[in-house]
């Protein structure tokens, strides 16, 4: 986005950039170690407090996710989820995440896509998709 | 085995033209698809998460579990104004554990909060 500014016309306005996804959970080190293993990332040292888990993508692509004890449970659908794209077929990794401590419910398919809603070790939902004629991932 | 990729991270949400506006003009974000789902806006840089916004007839009815954390281009204030005058609300300020941040509401009520910037931290 561009604002008007100065003797030199336009002057570029930098946005806010997306630092992580935050996640509210009860056992930081739980849901840290599902989501390493689920989206092969690792865990970075920060000067956050201990009980806090920063994970981030390796190669660097995305934002960090960030997982912070809160004394509430979940209590509703939440309003924000992840979806993924397998690096398999989508039967596969669903497998393989409910080895992890995910569990699956419904398959759907609507769009050109076709998705398996699951939930992580603490219930809060995300997706693995892939469109149906292969072009993302595999369905 | 390499484990999955995030494609996206999904708003449910009641107006997704209205959202993916306000998050374009915050991220400098652009639409990249729009069909029966949703709204797609993306990072033009390849950077960040693709943002999907999709209609669902709930409202908004608990605090949500997960929220954004971004990081300003110059200070927080500067900041604030900018995202409240494209419609964010500004919900509280925290100082806590040696940081301060500010919690902010998007034009749905989303919490995301807003971090100190580079130079900030480093001031």
């Amino acid at each position: 986005m561009r604002a008007r500014g100065g003797a030199s016309g336009l002057l570029t306005v930098s946005p806010s950039t997306i630092y992580c996804l935050t996640v509210d959970c009860a056992d930081p080190e739980r849901l840290a170690s599902f989501w390493c293993e689920a989206l092969g990332y690792e865990r970075f040292e920060t000067e956050l407090q201990v009980e806090e888990i920063e994970i981030r993508d390796p190669a660097g692509r995305g934002g960090d996710l960030l997982f912070v004890p809160v004394p509430e449970g979940k209590a509703v659908k939440n309003r924000l989820h992840l979806d993924l794209i397998p690096p398999s077929t989508i039967g596969e990794e669903v497998e393989r995440l409910r080895g992890l401590g995910a569990t699956s419910a419904e398959s759907f398919e609507e769009a050109g896509w076709r998705w398996t809603v699951m939930l992580d070790p603490e219930g809060n939902e995300f997706c693995v998709c892939a469109r149906v004629d292969g072009s993302l991932g595999q369905p | 085995m390499s484990g999955s990729r995030v494609d996206a991270l999904t708003l449910d949400c009641g107006d997704p033209k209205l959202l993916a506006d306000f998050w374009c003009a915050a991220l400098d974000y652009r639409i990249h698809e729009a069909d029966e789902i949703g709204v797609v806006i993306r990072d033009p840089a390849g950077k960040g998460w693709d943002l999907l916004f999709q209609v669902v007839p709930e409202g908004k009815s608990a605090k949500n579990r997960l929220h954004l954390d971004l990081i300003p281009p110059s200070t927080m204030k500067e900041e604030v104004a900018r995202l409240t005058s494209l419609g964010a609300t500004e919900q509280s300020y925290v100082e806590e554990g040696g940081s301060y941040w500010t919690v902010m509401l998007d034009p749905e009520g989303n919490e995301f909060c807003l971090l100190r910037s580079e130079s900030e931290r480093n001031g």
